[in-house]
């Protein structure tokens, strides 16, 4: 009796080993894309172009162009966006480097430039804080693994030739959570008066009402029907591809049907290798820009 | 099947037992109308007539079902041997083989009907108070609730073997609720060890949904399996061994 009992122990016992190795064993490109986000979040400085545009209905009504330079080596980065908003197009230039920001628009001349001097220490402090300690870092790594335990399976790996791979997760309606369609509807309905928040905002001739995008008002059947996810790896594991495609649909107010699809791109290039070039000012109009809200910034 | 029937008598006589069908029943056919108040309130459809079902299955198997099972198991054994009624049933011609089998059988027919139950009420919610309403839904509703009987069940298959060492249906079932907890926690904690419960599989009808028939999704069925296979074996060894 022991002897049998023994046997069926070890062989049920085999097979469950066989089981969990073979299942945990093929999750590759779930693997793939979470040392590329550790290598990635640890360069000192890149160069990313984010591209975002705004469907409703098969009309384009949003579209952001950015080239970003950031060294953060240096605390340094200069970008040039371009926004265009239902047909009307505005360009930005942000720079910063050396407690020094400034701000160019296509709408006037001037260079709006803000000194910082005071927030050395604190920015220096806050840095610290905002990285994990290792042992920290490995739990939020198997609570991120738990919640998407789903999900990484479906996860599909190409290989993108260069040395390049490229993952992909489609999610259908139903393989998205109820909390996230719950969270994604609630935001688009409350929009609203989160836009009225930022209305006032202003930088000079800059106005923030001149970049938000407009979007229809959705009142009900809010629902997320697919989200797309891509990514790209290259041959040194650096995330250096990311995109996005996330389709809403809804009905307004008067009870118009809206397909909203969000279209997310970003490519990261040079990396540890970019490097701010530094801005001259000299005979140009400058205005000096003072915090007028000091000691509470949100 | 011998001993089977009675012991089903035994348990749908006893009053919780049908007290907790009834509320099984009645909660997916009054969450329906509330989420269709709500949501319209809010203006989302989060859950709609294919999703709903689903929902009311991911919070029946995190929290309501292993409850039951624990609920069921420890009373069936722990319990049985408390109440000294085990006795009665051993000197009855039947083998302990046939009637550890039984036993678990039992309580697995039982859980597959307590699954039943709230995949048809919560497919109805979904048909007569939510909008989209498919037969798609349906058939993935359906065949979610199935699939959630195997994790489920391994889960029964463990507990039925540890309650063996505890001789009181209470403390079988303050255990048994500890343990799921516990094995909960792993899962979100330390997901490498956490992989070789079978809580880890509560929720794989999702992965089956989003992957289908791949590797890891097999993989995982053998190792349910096996896990049934060895922990049954495991506790009739026990329960063969036990005197009473």
């Amino acid at each position: 009796m022991k002897k049998k009992v023994l046997a069926a122990v070890g062989i049920s016992g085999l097979l469950m080993a066989g089981g969990v190795l073979s299942a945990s064993a093929s999750s590759s490109g779930y693997d793939l894309f979470k040392t590329a986000v550790k290598k990635t979040h640890n360069v000192s400085s890149f160069t990313a172009h984010v591209q975002a545009n705004l469907k409703d209905n098969g009309k384009e009504v949003y579209k952001v162009d950015s080239l970003n330079v950031v060294n953060l080596k240096n605390d340094a980065s200069s970008s040039t966006i371009s926004v265009n908003n239902g047909g009307t197009s505005s360009k930005i230039a942000l720079y910063s480097k050396d407690h020094q920001n400034v701000v160019k628009s296509s709408k006037d001349k001037n260079y709006y430039l803000k000194q910082e001097k005071e927030h050395k220490a604190e920015s220096k402090h806050e840095k610290q804080k905002e990285e994990l300690s290792p042992a920290m870092q490995k739990d939020v790594e198997a609570i991120f693994d738990a919640l998407t335990k789903n999900y990484q399976n479906s996860i599909t790996t190409k290989d993108a030739g260069n040395g390049k791979t490229e993952l992909q997760l489609d999610l259908s309606k139903n393989q998205i959570p109820a909390v996230g369609q719950a969270v994604v509807s609630f935001f688009l309905k409350n929009i609203d008066q989160q836009k009225e928040h930022m209305d006032h905002k202003e930088f000079g001739s800059l106005q923030f009402s001149d970049l938000k995008p407009q979007l229809p008002q959705l009142k009900n059947n809010i629902s997320v029907s697919s989200v797309v996810l891509k990514g790209q790896v290259d041959k040194d594991q650096y995330l250096v591809g990311q995109e996005a495609v996330i389709s809403v649909s809804g009905d307004d107010v008067k009870g118009v049907h809206h397909d909203l699809v969000l279209h997310l791109t970003s490519s990261l290039d040079k990396l540890n290798q970019s490097d701010v070039t530094k801005l001259d000012l000299k005979g140009k109009k400058v205005v000096n820009v003072k915090d007028d809200h000091e000691g509470h910034e949100d | 099947m011998q001993n089977l029937k009675n012991e089903w008598i035994k348990l749908t006589r006893k009053r919780s037992t049908i007290v907790l069908l009834i509320i099984t029943a009645i909660f997916p056919l009054l969450a329906g109308p509330l989420v269709q108040m709500l949501q319209n309130r809010f203006g989302f459809t989060a859950f709609d007539g294919e999703s709903f079902p689903l929902v009311i299955l991911s919070l029946a198997i995190t929290f309501y079902l292993p409850l039951l099972l624990a609920f069921v198991i420890s009373d069936m054994f722990a319990g049985e041997q408390e109440q000294k009624n085990l006795p009665f049933l051993l000197v009855r011609p039947i083998s302990r083989y046939h009637l550890f089998n039984s036993k678990i059988l039992c309580t697995g027919i039982y859980l597959f009907i307590l699954l039943i139950i709230i995949c048809i009420t919560s497919l109805i919610t979904g048909a007569i108070w939510l909008e989209n309403f498919t037969f798609h839904g349906l058939m993935l509703g359906v065949t979610a609730y199935i699939l959630s009987w195997f994790p489920l069940m391994a889960i029964g298959v463990l507990l039925v073997f540890l309650v063996q060492w505890i001789g009181s249906s209470s403390k079988a079932l303050t255990f048994s609720i500890l343990l799921y907890l516990v094995m909960i926690v792993l899962t979100y904690l330390f997901p490498t060890v956490a992989q070789w419960l079978p809580a880890y599989d509560n929720d794989w009808y999702q992965r089956w949904m989003n992957s289908g028939f791949n590797v890891v999704n097999l993989g995982r069925g053998v190792y349910l399996l096996s896990w049934f296979a060895m922990f049954f074996t495991l506790g009739f060894n026990k329960f063969n061994q036990k005197e009473f």
